[in-house]
């Protein structure tokens, strides 16, 4: 019935060219067409969400962030249009730089990290459901196939760390490596509770249960949600878990050694993993592009698509500036700290959560619940888990001074 | 026509990927060699229409065995001045011949084209059910064994009672 949401942006392409010339264009080119376009949109929103990030930034700072590239006339108007160009301009500057590789690195894996680490990120994006039916393509294995290509992110900063041949950038790739693995592990188990009410893994699919479901995942999963959302910021390395390029103590961590383009390649994976992070959370907790309030339709319209689109967009951005917003307050945390939280904290909630989530999905199939039994279901089991949080004392984790 | 392309490139990638895990004499290209052979090895999994696998062969093996093994490179005392050494060849002929006459066995015992109609269709439900309700018994039995292999390394990782370093 739904089974056009599940076609992808290249079949759009196909059908609009044999359609318009009656040329059947081969899958290869449909396929390098795809993966420029997830290119060039990495790229421009990676520009925009550096703006961004500067921007809420200085508001929070009570500054008014870049204001002085750009035309005069914007500037004037409010201090969200000034400065427009700047992350344009740095691109520019970047891309000019001259790519030192200083002597002592060991070169190919030097280079190799880089590129790499774009590589896994545009590879990330395939699945990625933008609107229905437009998805680069909606593998039936969808949010594994996420976590497993981001799983190469912390490879390629490895050998970032490691083929710099300077001390900091070995201390930062150490300490990634380390909280990228211990985080993997919560944030995959906080994704099986959706994946159970889902009874699949395609990121469309996902969308189309939480349809069926009559609520979004965020709420019989609340629990996974918030696990899920901490557990990504510590995968992507930004505050307060920046403990791999805090500058205070380790300059900027693996990247201390890299200029010009290869820097600004770290910078773009590093902004393009929080859009994917942020979009995955929207699709499987969030409904994706689902509007709320509104039927899906049986057959394609143009109209639900873009409007699927704009909401789509609107969730993921809510939960960018989110983790901006967090960012911007909260201090870093401390290497010992973060290990707790990980490993004694969020991972045995997210166990908890897929016992939750296992309750609802056997509840809906015998009781045939609708959305606002699923609800109230949730809200319950909610409820049950803040009391028995009440009751089970949990250690504090002890400071240095305790310790001592 | 394009499988079989991909099929070759693929091999290409895994066989000399794995020639230079062995004889790389810098140990931390080995291991970024070894990756690269987990990947292609991924890449056959999908080609071979096994997606699921083959991102359980990235997800574990790339992204995570492989990773530790790095990490402990990396936490390795003067790690370029050790070098790989290779003086066990006896015993490298006797392991491959071993692992290659099984290999063989299992080949030429194993029934390639069922008829048409008996092909089973292979896919991430088809996996559960079979861990969930054929080979229950085996898939506890590994659990368990993981799980105590866990204990095991707590226990030995744990700090003295009482003793603080």
């Amino acid at each position: 019935m739904f089974d056009w949401v599940q076609l992808s942006g290249g079949d759009h392409i196909l059908d609009f060219v044999t359609r318009s010339t009656g040329y059947q264009l081969p899958g290869i080119v449909i396929m390098l067409v795809m993966l420029a376009l997830i290119l060039g949109f990495i790229c421009v929103s990676s520009l925009v969400l550096i703006w961004a990030e500067r921007k809420v930034a200085a508001r929070i700072q009570n500054r008014v962030g870049p204001m002085m590239t750009g035309p005069r006339k914007w500037a004037e108007f409010s201090m969200w249009t000034g400065g427009l160009l700047q992350t344009a301009a740095d691109a520019i500057k970047l891309l000019l730089k001259e790519l030192i590789i200083p002597s002592k690195t060991d070169a190919v894996p030097f280079i190799a990290a880089p590129i790499l680490i774009v590589t896994v990120c545009v590879t990330a994006f395939v699945v990625i459901p933008f609107a229905p039916s437009f998805s680069v393509s909606d593998l039936n294995i969808g949010v594994v196939h996420v976590v497993a290509i981001s799983s190469l992110t912390v490879l390629s900063i490895v050998m970032a760390g490691w083929s710099s041949n300077s001390k900091y950038s070995l201390l930062g790739g150490l300490r990634s490596a380390a909280q990228m693995l211990s985080y993997e592990i919560p944030l995959i188990f906080a994704l099986l509770g959706p994946i159970l009410l889902a009874g699949g893994l395609s990121m469309q699919k996902m969308v189309l249960a939480q349809r069926e479901y009559g609520c979004w995942f965020a709420l019989p999963s609340l629990l996974g949600f918030l696990i899920y959302y901490v557990a990504s910021i510590a995968e992507v390395n930004r505050p307060p878990f920046d403990i791999p390029e805090a500058e205070s103590e380790l300059v900027a961590g693996y990247v201390s050694e890299y200029s010009g383009m290869m820097f600004a390649m770290f910078f773009l994976a590093e902004f393009a993993n929080m859009f994917l992070v942020c979009s995955v959370a929207a699709t499987v907790f969030l409904g994706g592009w689902m509007v709320p309030f509104m039927a899906v339709p049986d057959q394609p319209t143009a109209g639900y698509i873009v409007l699927g689109a704009l909401v789509f967009f609107a969730k993921t951005s809510f939960l960018v500036f989110i983790m901006m917003w967090i960012r911007w307050t909260f201090p870093r945390v401390r290497p010992d700290h973060l290990m707790n939280l990980g490993w004694k904290y969020l991972f045995p909630l997210s166990l908890l959560n897929l016992v939750i989530c296992a309750g609802v999905a056997v509840l809906k199939d015998v009781y045939h619940l609708n959305g606002w039994g699923i609800s109230a279901v949730s809200v319950v089991s909610l409820l049950l888990v803040v009391l028995l949080l009440q009751l089970v004392r949990i250690p504090r984790p002890t400071s240095f001074l305790e310790q001592a | 026509m394009s499988e079989a392309i991909a099929f070759y490139l693929l091999s290409a990638m895994v066989l000399t990927s794995a020639w230079s895990v062995v004889r790389n004499e810098n140990l931390f290209h080995a291991g970024l060699s070894l990756i690269v052979c987990f990947v292609g090895v991924a890449g056959i999994y999908v080609n071979l229409d096994a997606p699921f696998l083959g991102a359980m062969q990235v997800l574990i093996y790339a992204g995570a065995i492989a990773v530790l093994l790095l990490f402990g490179f990396m936490l390795t005392h003067d790690l370029m001045k050790v070098k790989q050494e290779r003086n066990q060849h006896a015993a490298g002929i006797f392991g491959a011949l071993l692992m290659a006459s099984l290999l063989i066995g299992v080949i030429l015992n194993a029934q390639w084209f069922p008829a048409s109609g008996q092909l089973v269709k292979f896919g991430v439900e088809s996996l559960a059910s079979r861990y969930m309700k054929q080979d229950l018994v085996s898939f506890e039995v590994v659990a368990v064994l993981l799980l105590a292999s866990l204990i095991g390394a707590v226990v030995i990782a744990r700090k003295e009672e009482g003793g603080r370093e």
